[in-house]
């Protein structure tokens, strides 16, 4: 892609927009908007692409944290918010599936979701709030009713937790 | 010492626990933006155990992405990126610019110290640049605005000498011309016995000035004359008319010698007057 190789971008795009937009369906609830943030994603990278480097971090990384970012920003809008609040109930949208029961799920995919569902419930909550609906942790502990040190405390348990728990399946596997 | 014992140096055990558990939650984008900017700022210091913190976050953010159940990107959406991006340039780095030699391989919280120290400096920097530049305007101006109320404080100064010089000279000219003058209230009877006159004579100014009222107008060929009367010797100070409404402002240049008891008169004499007066005298001062 930092040639400039429009195949190089649509090989980046069989491979990680799967997850790109399970991230962002995840936080947005609607696919369309999941699938346009993606779409303006890949085309960020393609402008950007002479200036990444990869001893900056992996091309997957740098994919879904600006994924994410942009999901909770767009997020944040009243007009996103409004539809949140209709779609309630709903979940990832059309083609979710869960990277345990999901084929084409890769192997970090599930060691992913099998570490975040091993963490205790408490941790998890509030690594999901933050993560996917990018509360802070003042908000997060409006939501749940806890002081806000429990929350830090939890969030940073969770963070670490999660991460042992994934590399040590990936040593283990 | 190394950076991480100097970071610590003046930060508490449970100071810098703290610091690490915030450093843990930074990247995740949930704390307060002060708590994210002292992150930073401890981060800029170059802490060891604030860039293992941030590792295992960038870490755990990692695993969170990928615990998103994923979705199937529909066809539609390759197709349509592959065709925007014709139109969407790739930002392509200048051919003849030399690029950097490979720097070591920098760990994250390194990475994020860095950014956090640049940003930093650079608002440091371009604050510290707004405020001298605001400064030196300011004083500028000020130094502008001094001169200028400078300016105006001697000018209004000479002006003010320069009025009090005119208003001294004038009043020592009237204290002259009120020394070596005489004014006199002039009355009549019958036909001018409702006139009412006052003649003035400023010997240092050489001059005498009629002002009368309720002057009856003379019939053609008939004048009114002024005298001053000085040791019962009359001697003319000129002819004059009264206006329609019988008004008169009669100012005549004469040289003139007031001695105490001088008088003033008019009387009605032939069109043009005469040396000495022959008609009757209709004001005459009391």
């Amino acid at each position: 892609m930092e040639s400039g190789d429009r195949h190089a971008v649509g090989h980046l795009y069989d491979r990680h927009a799967p997850a790109m937009l399970g991230v962002a369906s995840r936080i947005l609830r609607d696919r369309r908007d999941a699938e346009d943030l993606v779409h303006d994603v890949f085309v960020e990278a393609w402008r950007k692409a002479s200036s990444f480097s990869e001893q900056r971090g992996s091309v997957r990384s740098w994919l879904l944290v600006r994924t994410r970012s942009r999901a909770i920003d767009r997020l944040r809008s009243l007009e996103v918010a409004r539809r949140h609040a209709r779609s309630e109930q709903a979940q990832a949208g059309d083609g979710a599936a869960s990277p345990a029961e999901d084929p084409s799920a890769s192997p970090d995919q599930r060691r992913a979701r099998a570490a975040l569902d091993a963490l205790p419930q408490a941790q998890r909550e509030v690594l999901e709030l933050a993560y996917f609906e990018g509360l802070t942790c003042s908000e997060i502990a409006a939501r749940c009713d806890a002081p806000l040190g429990t929350v830090k405390s939890r969030l940073a348990a969770g963070m670490r937790e999660l991460r042992r728990l994934f590399d040590a399946s990936a040593r283990s596997g | 010492m190394t950076m991480d014992e100097r970071g610590r140096e003046s930060l508490s055990e449970q100071e810098h626990a703290e610091l690490m558990e915030l450093a843990l939650l930074a990247p995740l984008g949930a704390l307060l933006p002060e708590e994210q900017r002292r992150v930073a700022l401890h981060a800029a210091e170059g802490c060891a155990r604030c860039e293992v913190a941030l590792r295992e976050a960038h870490g755990a953010l990692d695993v969170l992405a990928l615990a998103a159940p994923s979705v199937a990107p529909s066809a539609r959406g390759r197709e349509s990126l592959l065709a925007s991006l014709d139109a969407a340039v790739p930002l392509r780095v200048r051919p003849e610019r030399q690029a950097p030699p490979p720097q070591p391989r920098r760990g994250l919280a390194q990475r994020f110290a860095a950014i956090a120290a640049g940003l930093a400096l650079l608002l440091a920097s371009a604050s510290l640049f707004e405020v001298l530049r605001q400064g030196r305007e300011t004083r500028r101006a000020f130094e502008l605005a001094d001169a200028r109320v400078e300016q105006r404080i001697a000018a209004e100064g000479q002006q003010r000498e320069a009025l009090a010089q005119r208003v001294g000279a004038f009043e020592q000219e009237l204290e002259t011309r009120v020394a070596s003058s005489v004014s006199l209230a002039l009355a009549g009877e019958a036909t001018f016995g409702t006139a009412d006159a006052r003649v003035v004579m400023d010997a240092a100014g050489q001059q005498v000035l009629l002002l009368a009222s309720r002057i009856p107008p003379l019939p053609e060929g008939r004048t009114y004359q002024l005298w001053v009367i000085v040791s019962g010797a009359p001697r003319s100070l000129g002819v004059f008319a009264p206006d329609r409404d019988g008004r008169v402002i009669y100012v005549q240049s004469e040289p003139l010698d007031l001695p105490t008891g001088v008088q003033a008169a008019v009387s009605i004499e032939p069109s043009g007057g005469v040396p000495q007066p022959t008609g009757p005298i209709v004001l005459v001062s009391r």
